[in-house]
């Protein structure tokens, strides 16, 4: 018994508590600022991510560089403990359009490999300005009016799925 | 010394403890802690049945005022008055048995000279219609709140758009 006790709690338990002390301050705050852990709810972005899901948000993702097509991003609403999770499919400057379920950039198909769920959406030319976005769900099957999507300000984007 | 050290520090902290929970509020902590009261009442369960429901209902009336302005989205016809909003949230609440309201990432401003404030919100509302079917809204919020008696009350809702169609 006794090496299990030097292993877990060490010869000193006043070091050993400082340590966990610590290390619990540092995964706190990486976890709060840096690295969000986040529950996703809700089978909007099927089949990456479903209801019950668990992952890491990259909120430096973008701290020294734009969003980019297909990432998947956070989108904050009041503040970041409710975000919606999104995909990137329009860059500022574009213009996007939707055609029985097919997603025009710039009049040119996007080819969306991700996509196992496509409906028949239909959404007229959206241009982009000069810090728009514009993002969407994976899970297409569910009808366009059921699904929040659309232009999005960049400083909406929290960080980027890790 | 180690003894009196732990007995300090351990003294100190209880201090700090009574101090941090009999310290007055202030006036944005008393919109947080109201719109917490809203959440709780508005959300209900099975055991809220009939009479139980009116009442609950009815509860509701004492966190608006009589004129309040009500905008949700589109779907959703916009509400001018309390009377109309409490008989929309009879019909919303009949509807959806298990419905759980909550207020994340409050932030409140707060107007000393007026008495009014505004707060930006996020509301999510879980419908559960069986232990495995849950279904999750998420809509930013702004309100505008009034004191004129006492007690906070909302005066206005809009949400605020997040994404957006053109």
């Amino acid at each position: 018994m006794k090496p299990v006790r030097k292993i877990f709690i060490g010869s000193d338990w006043r070091h050993t508590l400082l340590r966990a002390g610590v290390l619990g301050v540092v995964v706190y705050g990486m976890c709060s600022t840096i690295f969000l852990p986040i529950r996703v709810q809700g089978d909007s972005m099927l089949p990456v991510y479903t209801t019950g899901d668990y992952g890491f948000m990259n909120t430096l993702a973008y701290r020294w560089a734009s969003p980019g097509r297909f990432d998947i991003v956070g989108i904050r609403m009041a503040g970041k403990n409710v975000m919606y999770l999104k995909r990137i499919i329009g860059l500022p400057g574009e213009s996007v359009e939707i055609h029985n379920g097919l997603v025009h950039v710039n009049g040119k198909v996007l080819a969306e490999s991700y996509l196992q769920l496509r409906g028949h959406w239909d959404l007229k030319k959206q241009s982009l300005s000069e810090d728009e976005y514009f993002v969407v769900g994976d899970n297409r099957e569910v009808p366009m009016h059921h699904h929040t999507f659309g232009k999005v300000k960049r400083r909406r984007i929290v960080g980027r799925m890790w | 010394m180690k003894k009196n050290s732990v007995a300090i520090a351990a003294a100190v902290l209880g201090i700090l403890i009574v101090v941090w929970l009999v310290y007055p509020k202030s006036e944005e902590d008393h919109i947080r802690q109201r719109l917490h009261e809203l959440a709780e009442v508005v959300s209900t369960t099975q055991q809220h049945r009939d009479a139980a429901r009116l009442i609950h209902i009815a509860g509701l009336q004492q966190f608006f005022t009589e004129d309040v302005s009500v905008h949700i989205n589109g779907n959703i016809p916009n509400v001018g008055d309390r009377k109309k909003l409490l008989q929309m949230a009879h019909v919303a609440l009949q509807q959806e048995p298990n419905l759980t309201v909550a207020f994340e990432d409050m932030s409140v401003i707060y107007d000393n000279g007026t008495q009014q404030a505004q707060v930006n919100t996020t509301v999510v509302v879980t419908g559960a219609h069986s232990q495995r079917a849950k279904s999750v809204n998420a809509q930013e919020m702004e309100m505008d709140l009034v004191k004129p008696e006492g007690e906070w009350l909302i005066k206005a809702v809009r949400p605020v758009e997040v994404m957006k169609i053109e």
